[in-house]
């Protein structure tokens, strides 16, 4: 859906809170959170394989939530037709923090951005 | 006077807060939602991981199973006030969500994308099926 990129565009001022750990595998999850300076695009990508890292997110996703493969049937291609026609958000980390534990009440450490270039 | 958003509120231990911090980002955390207070719809909260101002803010619980199915997702619209000392998020509106949280997911994907496409005059583009095709055989091993 759209909105996320309509927002970016009046205001790319963007946070991502990553502490959900279902579905990771890690067994003693912390919590990260980065904030950071968003761009969305206007090009329409319809080819999840076009854009390397992408491709390695639609992998990751599928590995994980394997259930989500009902978008690309027939019917799913159907009733949720816009599920895999995609606009890409770059974000550029500006300040990234991690709690160890995912206690939040506790002080996270900061992160060297430059290490966050990557996730996967 | 917010029964409604303590009742939805009372099935997630935890909601994601999200504050605004002093340089204009937003800042997220998980808080407890157990201490909300239905009459007033006021939540105290631990103090932000940066310097948090007082402003526009908000609650949100999300959970669904691996099918989507039981999506189930909430946002309490409100404002953190800093009040002796204490950080309180404070509730200014809510809406509860529809019993079809996943049907509602999908009318308003079709429609906001629809919507996206008409507005630049574009046809429904092609989807490379193949590609993703070969993407989920990959994961599957």
């Amino acid at each position: 859906m759209p909105q996320k990129a309509f927002n970016i565009r009046r205001n790319p001022k963007v946070s991502m809170l990553f502490s959900e750990p279902t579905g990771s595998g890690i067994a003693q999850p912390g919590a990260v959170l980065i904030q950071g300076d968003a761009t969305a695009e206007d090009r329409i990508v319809t080819d999840l394989s076009s854009d390397p890292d992408l491709a390695a997110l639609m992998e990751t996703v599928s590995g994980r939530q394997p259930a989500g493969a009902f978008w690309s049937t027939r019917l799913g291609r159907r009733i949720g037709w816009p599920y895999y026609i995609r606009l890409l958000i770059y974000v550029t980390p500006r300040r990234a923090l991690y709690w160890p534990t995912r206690d939040f009440t506790t002080t996270p450490s900061e992160l060297d951005v430059s290490e966050v270039r990557r996730v996967g | 006077m917010w029964d409604e958003a303590a009742k939805w509120l009372d099935k997630f231990p935890e909601a994601v807060l999200t504050a605004i911090d002093r340089d204009g980002y937003p800042v997220s955390y998980r808080v407890p939602t157990s201490a909300y207070n239905k009459s007033s719809g006021e939540l105290p909260v631990p103090p932000g991981p940066v310097d948090v101002a007082e402003g526009p803010a908000g609650l949100l619980c999300h959970s669904h199973d691996e099918k989507m199915w039981n999506l189930q997702m909430i946002t309490v619209v409100g404002a953190l006030d800093r009040r002796d000392g204490a950080w309180i998020f404070r509730t200014e509106s809510f809406t509860p969500p529809s019993k079809m949280a996943v049907l509602t997911f999908v009318r308003n994907m079709r429609r906001t994308a629809q919507k996206y496409l008409d507005k630049r005059g574009l046809m429904r583009p092609q989807v490379n099926w193949s590609a993703i095709k070969e993407i989920q055989q990959r994961t599957k091993g």
